[in-house]
C-alpha cells in the first residue's frame, strides 16, 4: 500500500547522496572561507567529477590565431567580437608588418557550444572543464578571454 | 465565507503548482472546478526573431537553448528541416547517435516529469528520489555530449560528436542501473494508495477528444491514441527498430486517459527508451557521423539552399514542428517553432473541469507543460494587450506571406 | 499572592521550555525526513534561525484583510497552546495550574489553535488563504471524531476499573491504562496507539493531512498572506502546538516513568523523568510525523474525511469493542 515505507526504511541506515560542495555547511562568508582555502586552513569539497570532454571555459591562443573571423561567423551567442592591435615596429627590411586581428571572447556570453572550436582553421580556440565561472563583473579578467 | 457562490481562483503566472508561467484561471464551487481557462504568453523569448538574423548552424544550437529538458528536440526537428532544404544526407552512424542521444533525452525527461507529478501530490521523498535516479541519465548525457543540459550534438548534416568504444562501458552501466531500477520505479508510482486515489479517475481526457484537440505525446497516448512519430514516419534509426506507441494496456489496465493512465505511459516509456538504447548500441553501423567534417563547408551549402521543409520529431510530450524557409541568404527568412506542449496545453479547459481543487495541480502537470518552448507569440502594445481574432490573424498571415513572395 | 507568582513564572519558564523543545522537534523532524530522502538536511538549529529571522521580517497586512483580527490571531494561536501546556503533567511534575483542568479541556483548548488559523486565514481575505481555512474546519471536524472517541474510552475503562477521577491528568500519569486491562484490552489499546499515531499529523496539519497548507495548490493555504512577525509567532504556536498534541498522546497511552526503576525521589526523580517524558515526545513525533509525512503524498481534503470517518473511526469503534469486552471479562461490569 506504501512502497515508500521500505524505501525510506532502507535509505535511513544509508548515507546521503548530496555531494556537499564546497562545503559542508554554508560558510559565515563565502570569500572567507575560499580565502581560508588558499592559505591552507580550511578543506574544500571537490565538486563532482565531470567527464574529459565535458565543454566549459574556452581557452584561446592567440599566437595561433590569424585573424580569418570564421569564429564570430558561427558564434551563436555574438560573443566573440574582433580586435585590431596596432601595427607592431618592422623587424628588419624584409618585413612588412600589418595591423593583427586577433578575437576577444566574452565568458559572459559564451554558451560553451564549442562551435568556433570546430571551425578555426588554425586550432588556436580549445576548451578546458573549467565550470566555476560565476562572478559578480562580467568584464572581469577571467570573464574575457583574449 | 461567501459560501457556494462561485468564485475565481487564480493560478500562476507565479504559483508553485507551476514550473514556468502561465495564467490559469478557475472558477471554483465550494472544492469544484466548474470551469477553467488559460493565457499563455507569459514567457516568450523572441528566439525565431533572433534566429531570422543568424546563419542555420548558429540557430542549430540556439534551438538548443528554446527548452532546457527537450535540448535534442528542437534543433533535431530544425536540423532535419534544413538538411531538406538544403538536401544534405546525414550518414547512418550520425542517425544512429541522434536517435540515442534523443532517446536518453526521453528518458532524463520523463523522470523530471514524475519527480514534478510527485510533488504537485505532495510526495516530496518521491519527487527526490525520480530526481536523484535522473541524475544517471543526466551523467551518461554528459559522456556523450560534454554537457548536462544544452547538449549541442546536433549539426545540420549529422551529429558533432561520436559515440566512442570507451563510451560504452558507462552507457550500458547507465542502462542496467535504469534496467533494475525500473521494477521499484513501477511500484512507487503505480501501486502507492494514495497516488492512485487520487490519481485514478482525475482529469479524464477521452479518445474522441484527445482526437479533436490534436493532443500529442503521452497525452494523446494515455487516452489510447496509438500516434507515435517513431513509428508512423520512422527518421534517425527508428525505422530500423521494432517499436509499438506505449498505451496504457500495457500496465495491463484499460484506457482511461485519466491522470493515473499518464503516469503508465511515461513510466513504460522509460523502459521503451532503454531498449531502444541498447538495440541502437548494438547495431551501430560504422562510418562518419556527419556529412561533412568542415564546418565552413555546411555553411556554405546552407548559404546556396533555398526552399521550405518542415523538420518534425517525436520530444517526450510529443510531436514538435520546426519550419523552415530559405532563399539563398545566409539566415532563413522564416522560422516557425510548435513546440508539443502547444498541441497539449488546450485540454487543459476539459480535463480540468469537473476537478477537485486539490487535484489541479498534478491534472495540470499531468500533459508535462513546457511553456517557454510552447509561448511564441506576445502582443504588447506600450504595456497594454491585445487579443486577436482568427480571422484577424489569418489576414496577417496572408500579408506576411505576399510579403515573403515578392 | 505566592501562588500567582509561582504560577507565572511557571508558565513562563514551560513556555520557553516549550518552544524550545517545539523548534529542536522540528529540527529533529526536518534532519531526519532529509536523511530518508537521501539528502543532507538543514542544522538542527535552523527552525530558530528560521523564526529569528522571521521576527526580524517585516509585516504586511494586505489591503484586503480585517487588520485586528489579522493581528491578533497569531497571539491567540501561541496563547491558547501554552495554556494546553498548563494542565499537563510532564513527567512527575504535577500540571501547573494542578488539577483545575481534565482531558476534556484539553481537547477543546487544543482546537483554539487551529480556531485561531482559520479566522486569520478568512481575515486574510485572500482566495487561498479562504479555501485554506475552510479545508482546516472540514479537516477539524474530521479528526475530533476519533480523538475524542479514543479519549473518552480510556477514561471509561479506567472509572470501570474503579479509578478515582479518570478524567484527571494526574491520575492518567499515576496509573498506566495498561496496567488495568487485559489481554484482550491491550490489543484494544494498540489500537488506540495506532490512531492516535495517525491523528497527531491531523492535527498539526502535516502530511498527508496537510490540506490546509497544501503549498502546490495553495500556496501555502492559511498562511498564504501571513509574513515577518506574525508568521514568526504563528510557526512558534505550531512548535509548541506540536509538543502539546504529542504529550498529550504520552501521557495519555504511554504514562511511564523511569524514577521508580531507578528509585529515585525529589528533584532528582523530578528531573529525569522530565528528560524521560521528552524522550518519548521525539520518538513519538518521529514515528506519527516524521515517517508519516514522508511516505506519503497529499490525501484530497474529501480523503482526509474518509480516512478519519470510516477508517480511523472503524478502528476506533473496535478499540471500543475490545476494551468494553475486556472490562466485562476483567470484571469490572
Ligand atoms: S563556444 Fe562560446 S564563443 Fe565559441 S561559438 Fe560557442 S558561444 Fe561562441
Ligand atoms: S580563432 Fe580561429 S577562427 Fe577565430 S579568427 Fe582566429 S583563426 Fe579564425
Amino acid at each position: 500500500m506504501f512502497p515508500m515505507l521500505k524505501e525510506i526504511l532502507v535509505q535511513s541506515v544509508k548515507k546521503p547522496v548530496t555531494n556537499l560542495f564546497p562545503a559542508a555547511r554554508l560558510p559565515k562568508t563565502i570569500t572567507g572561507f575560499l580565502g581560508k582555502v588558499g592559505e591552507g586552513k580550511a578543506e574544500l569539497i571537490p565538486p563532482v567529477e565531470t567527464p574529459a570532454a565535458m565543454r566549459g571555459k574556452l581557452l584561446y591562443d592567440r599566437n595561433l590565431c590569424n585573424g580569418c573571423g570564421l569564429c564570430m561567423k558561427v558564434c551563436p551567442a555574438h560573443a566573440i567580437e574582433q580586435v585590431v592591435y596596432p601595427v607592431p615596429p618592422a623587424k628588419d627590411a624584409e618585413d612588412k608588418p600589418r595591423a593583427q586581428k586577433r578575437v576577444r571572447i566574452y565568458v559572459g556570453n559564451c554558451i560553451f557550444c564549442g562551435q568556433c572550436i570546430d571551425i578555426c582553421p588554425k586550432g588556436a580556440i580549445s576548451q578546458s572543464p573549467d565550470f566555476l565561472l560565476a562572478t559578480e563583473d562580467r568584464f572581469a579578467e577571467s570573464q574575457i578571454i583574449e | 465565507m461567501a459560501g457556494k457562490a462561485p468564485y475565481i481562483v487564480p493560478v500562476g503566472p507565479i504559483h508553485p503548482a507551476l514550473k514556468e508561467p502561465v495564467h490559469i484561471e478557475l472558477t471554483v464551487v465550494g472544492e469544484e472546478v466548474i470551469s477553467a481557462d488559460f493565457t499563455p504568453g507569459q514567457t516568450h523569448r523572441g528566439i525565431e526573431w533572433m534566429g531570422l538574423s543568424r546563419n542555420p548552424v548558429q540557430i542549430v544550437h540556439l534551438t538548443d537553448r528554446i527548452c532546457g529538458i527537450c535540448g535534442v528536440t528542437h534543433s533535431l526537428s530544425f536540423a532535419r528541416a534544413v538538411e531538406q532544404i538544403a538536401d544534405i544526407t546525414v550518414p547512418e552512424r550520425g542517425d544512429y547517435v541522434r536517435t540515442i542521444i534523443a532517446e536518453f533525452e526521453r528518458i532524463q525527461s520523463h523522470l523530471l516529469w514524475a519527480g514534478v507529478a510527485a510533488h504537485e501530490l505532495g510526495f516530496d521523498t518521491l519527487f527526490y528520489l525520480a530526481w536523484r535516479v535522473r541524475e544517471e541519465a543526466m551523467d551518461a548525457i554528459e559522456v556523450i555530449t560534454g554537457n548536462r543540459v544544452n547538449y549541442d550534438i546536433i549539426q545540420i548534416g549529422g551529429t558533432r560528436r561520436d559515440i566512442t568504444e570507451d563510451q560504452h562501458a558507462k552507457i550500458r552501466k547507465c542502462l542496467n542501473t535504469y534496467k533494475d531500477l525500473f521494477a521499484k520505479l513501477k511500484k512507487l508510482f503505480l501501486e502507492d494508495a494514495v497516488i492512485k486515489s487520487r490519481c485514478v479517475g482525475t482529469g479524464l481526457l477521452s479518445f474522441e477528444t484527445a482526437m479533436a484537440y490534436s493532443a500529442v505525446g503521452p497525452t494523446s497516448r494515455a487516452s489510447g491514441v496509438t500516434a507515435d512519430l517513431r513509428v508512423d514516419y520512422p527518421y534517425c534509426a527508428y525505422g530500423d527498430l521494432d517499436i509499438k506507441p506505449v498505451i496504457p494496456t500495457i500496465y495491463g489496465s484499460d484506457v482511461n486517459g485519466d491522470t493515473y493512465d499518464r503516469i503508465v505511459v511515461r513510466i513504460f516509456e522509460i523502459a521503451q527508451s532503454i531498449e531502444i538504447i541498447e538495440t541502437c548500441l548494438d547495431n551501430m553501423p560504422q562510418g562518419p557521423v556527419i556529412w561533412e567534417e568542415k564546418v565552413a563547408k555546411i555553411l556554405s551549402a546552407c548559404k546556396k539552399a533555398s526552399g521550405e521543409a518542415v523538420g518534425r520529431h517525436e520530444a517526450p510530450r510529443g510531436e514538435a514542428v520546426h519550419y523552415v524557409v530559405m532563399d539563398g541568404a545566409e539566415a532563413p527568412i522564416a522560422w516557425k517553432v510548435k513546440a508539443s506542449s502547444y498541441s497539449n496545453l488546450h485540454v487543459w479547459p476539459i480535463i480540468l473541469k469537473g476537478a477537485q481543487l486539490a487535484d489541479i495541480p498534478v491534472i495540470v502537470a499531468s500533459v508535462d507543460p513546457c511553456l517557454s518552448c510552447t509561448d511564441r507569440v506576445a502582443v504588447t502594445d506600450n504595456g497594454s494587450t491585445k487579443i486577436f481574432t482568427k480571422e484577424q490573424l489569418a489576414k496577417m498571415s496572408y500579408e506576411k506571406s505576399r510579403r515573403m513572395m515578392q | 499572592m505566592n501562588i500567582i507568582l509561582s504560577a507565572v513564572g511557571g508558565t513562563v519558564v514551560l513556555a520557553i521550555l516549550a518552544i524550545f523543545v517545539g523548534l529542536f522537534l522540528a529540527g529533529i523532524d526536518r534532519r531526519i525526513v532529509a536523511h530518508m530522502q537521501a539528502r543532507m538536511g538543514p542544522p538542527l538549529s535552523q527552525p530558530f534561525t528560521d523564526v529569528k529571522k522571521l521576527f526580524a521580517k517585516q509585516s504586511i497586512v494586505p489591503a484586503n484583510a480585517i487588520p485586528w483580527l489579522f493581528n491578533l490571531m497569531p497571539v491567540v494561536a501561541l496563547a491558547s497552546s501554552i495554556a494546553v501546556l498548563l494542565y499537563l503533567p510532564f513527567g512527575s511534575l504535577a500540571p501547573i495550574l494542578g488539577d483545575a483542568g481534565d482531558m476534556i479541556l484539553v481537547l477543546y483548548l487544543l482546537i483554539v489553535p487551529s480556531l485561531a488559523l482559520v479566522i486569520g486565514g478568512f481575515a486574510s481575505g485572500s482566495p487561498y488563504a479562504t479555501v485554506g481555512a475552510q479545508r482546516e474546519m472540514v479537516s477539524m471536524i474530521a479528526y475530533e471524531l476519533p480523538l475524542a472517541v479514543s479519549v473518552i474510552i480510556i477514561a471509561w475503562r479506567l472509572m470501570v476499573a474503579n479509578v478515582a477521577n479518570p478524567f484527571s491528568f494526574t491520575t492518567l500519569m499515576e496509573t498506566s491504562v495498561w496496567d488495568v486491562v487485559g489481554p484482550l484490552g491491550i490489543v484494544g489499546l494498540l489500537i488506540l496507539l495506532i490512531l492516535f499515531a495517525w491523528i497527531t499529523p491531523g492535527e498539526l496539519s502535516k502530511v498527508p493531512f496537510d490540506t490546509p497548507e497544501a503549498e502546490t495548490e495553495l500556496a501555502g493555504g492559511i498562511l498564504v498572506e501571513y509574513s515577518g512577525r506574525n508568521l514568526g509567532v504563528f510557526s512558534l504556536a505550531q512548535a509548541v502546538k506540536t509538543v502539546a498534541m504529542i504529550a498529550f498522546g504520552v501521557i495519555i497511552l504511554l504514562p511511564w516513568n523511569l524514577s521508580p526503576v531507578f528509585g529515585l525521589t525529589g528533584a532528582g526523580a523530578a528531573a529525569v523523568d522530565l528528560v524521560f517524558f521528552f524522550v518519548k515526545v521525539v520518538i513519538v513525533s518521529i514515528f506519527s510525523v516524521t515517517v508519516v509525512r514522508t511516505m506519503m503524498a497529499r490525501f484530497r481534503i474529501t480523503q482526509v474525511v474518509k480516512v478519519y470517518w470510516f477508517i480511523f473511526g472503524g478502528l476506533g469503534i473496535a478499540a471500543i469493542i475490545l476494551l468494553m469486552l475486556d472490562a466485562f471479562l476483567m470484571g469490572g461490569l
